[in-house]
């Protein structure tokens, strides 16, 4: 009604009164070749977006398409309005229009930057939570695992038994249970931190391990000095490594072997964790272990994360993490 | 007269303290067995008058121990563990000797005058038995125990493709290999989880993980193809329940 009143008045105005349905086309034309045109404006931006570091390209590109698609706009704006009014010359202050059509082209290009910038936030608050709510899992787990009453009691029986044979062992495993204990509780909101810290986690865990299992445990830790530098996931490996003992040495009588191994690979991350216990089933069901390790990498990193989990050649099992890798250095 | 101790734990520490806590109190310790296995040859083979039995092992453990020992004839049985609510649970209610890592001197002490005292020790056995039996029937079955000839050995249920009525006996069929259990399959199902295995035929429970996929057949029936490639036959009975626990 607005517009239709407004081009009523300026065609009255310019003494070529029109009837209210003309009006109304009028300013339909107007406004359909806007709607029109905003998909095409919906494309440029997504192909020359405006940000803070990059705003000359996009300047150069959306200030001639705004003139060239204003002039195209004017044109079929005055060629329908013509069929609608008769011909003759166009409508009154045709001329003028082309400040207003450029102002709403402007218009259109800050509203798509607006959404945009709204729905890219609104994404990351997502991405963030997920991760958080990961990251607690994964602490909650690890905090089960050593309040695991299996692991706890038989830790602290150990400690019994090492009391008065072996002294120094008894006190080397309290002081790794501690470590395991004040780690996981330190570890409460950070996402990432270096493999080697990771690493002298696991180390604590496998040291109370081997003093349980004695010679049954047989780890070997092979990780290349470039892979210690780069970061992963916080209390990442402790539930594989976990696992690999559980399914590994745990459950087979006679020694097993756990061997951990990290490398880079160009720029990533890739870690092994492989045990020769006894040889998968074909299927498997995934506990809780694979299940978050999966869905935080997910989180973390999308599709340039990956997760692999499966039989080895020669029984026991492997499971592979794959991570872009980024180092301590240019994370700061 | 002083007791003749076996000692049974997978992990070298927890024997070791066992050993010396024993040696302390006037008991001769005649061996050590770091596995169920064998734990019931030394037992053959010791005849020693109490066993200290850990209850987790890998392998078969510390009931699957119990269970292949000769119900009328073994000897005294001390339960040891770190944790386990069902079983201590069992323990006490059949009033069966048990330790909970780590233990004090004076409860181990406690525990051999106890041993010393007892003079019925048929009695004592029965208790085990019916401990363990009802700590079995709490929980789902983790490992199905095979006597073979001359040798025990523990099958993983998730090693299981189906189990099949042979007689008597039922088998479990794991990939390549069968083995002969002396059970009736409806004692067998009751045992086993029952989210994973199912009946879907008089004589025959499969383990649902093995499924590769169902074909509709004459009379509501199905052909139940497993990841083997080998072919099972679902009788209409069954089928509602086997649809049901695979959706689930």
């Amino acid at each position: 009604m607005l517009f239709t009143s407004q081009v009523w008045i300026d065609y009255a105005y310019a003494r070529r009164p029109l009837s209210w349905p003309r009006a109304f086309l009028v300013a339909l034309v107007d406004w359909e070749l806007w709607a029109l045109a905003t998909p095409l404006v919906a494309w440029l931006c997504a192909r020359v977006p405006f940000s803070r570091a990059r705003w000359g390209v996009p300047l150069a590109i959306h200030v001639p398409a705004g003139i060239a698609l204003g002039g195209l706009k004017l044109f079929l704006d005055a060629m329908l309005t013509s069929l609608i009014v008769g011909p003759g010359r166009p409508g009154p202050f045709s001329f003028l229009k082309i400040h207003l059509t450029l102002l709403t082209y402007w218009g259109i290009v800050a509203a798509i930057h607006v959404m945009r910038h709204y729905r890219v936030a609104r994404a990351q608050e997502l991405r963030a939570a997920q991760l958080e709510i990961e990251l607690a899992r994964a602490q909650v787990e690890a905090l089960k695992m050593q309040l695991h009453p299996h692991f706890l009691f038989n830790t602290l029986n150990t400690v019994a038994g090492l009391m008065r044979d072996d002294p120094d062992a008894a006190e080397l495993m309290l002081a790794k249970l501690a470590e395991l204990l004040r780690r996981t509780l330190e570890t409460a909101d950070v996402q990432e931190l270096g493999l080697d810290e990771e690493l002298e986690f696991i180390e604590a865990y496998l040291t109370i391990q081997r003093l349980r299992y004695g010679d049954r445990l047989r780890v070997s830790i092979d990780v290349s000095d470039a892979a210690r530098q780069a970061r992963v996931p916080s209390l990442i490996l402790q539930p594989l490594v976990e696992n690999a003992i559980r399914h590994g040495v745990a459950e087979k009588p006679g020694p097993g072997r756990v061997e951990i191994g990290a490398r880079l690979d160009g720029a990533e991350l890739v870690i092994t964790i492989a045990n020769d216990g006894p040889s998968l089933p074909v299927t498997v069901r995934e506990g809780y272990g694979l299940r978050n390790t999966r869905s935080r990498l997910l989180a973390l990193y999308g599709a340039r994360g990956s997760f692999s989990f499966g039989p080895q050649s020669g029984g026991g099992a492997v499971v592979g993490l794959r991570i872009p890798c980024s180092r301590e250095a240019e994370a700061g | 007269m002083t007791l003749r101790a076996l000692v049974v734990d997978d992990e070298p520490v927890a024997r070791r303290r066992l050993k010396t806590l024993l040696a302390a109190e006037q008991t001769d310790v005649i061996g050590e067995c770091e596995t169920g296995e064998q734990a019931i040859e030394a037992i053959e083979r010791l005849r020693p008058d109490v066993v200290f039995l850990d209850v987790q092992m890998p392998g078969l453990d510390g009931f699957d121990v119990v269970d292949a020992l000769e119900p009328g004839s073994h000897p005294d049985i001390v339960f040891v563990t770190a944790y386990d609510r069902y079983a201590v649970r069992a323990f006490d209610v059949h009033a069966v000797d048990y330790l909970l890592k780590p233990f004090e001197r004076a409860r181990l002490r406690k525990t051999l005058e106890r041993l010393s005292a007892r003079s019925d020790a048929r009695e004592a056995r029965r208790r085990v038995h019916a401990a363990v039996e009802s700590v079995r029937a709490q929980r789902p079955l983790r490992r199905v125990l095979v006597k073979g000839s001359g040798r025990i050995y523990a099958v993983r249920v998730e090693d299981i493709d189906y189990i099949e009525v042979a007689g008597h006996y039922v088998e479990l069929y794991t990939g390549a290999t069968t083995h002969l259990v002396r059970e009736t399959i409806g004692s067998m199902e009751a045992r086993l989880d029952s989210s994973r295995f199912v009946r879907i035929h008089r004589s025959v429970v499969v383990n649902i993980d093995r499924i590769r996929e169902l074909r509709p057949a004459f009379h509501r029936e199905f052909v139940v193809v497993l990841h083997t490639g080998h072919e099972l036959r679902c009788s209409r009975t069954y089928a509602d329940r086997l649809t049901k626990a695979m959706a689930s």
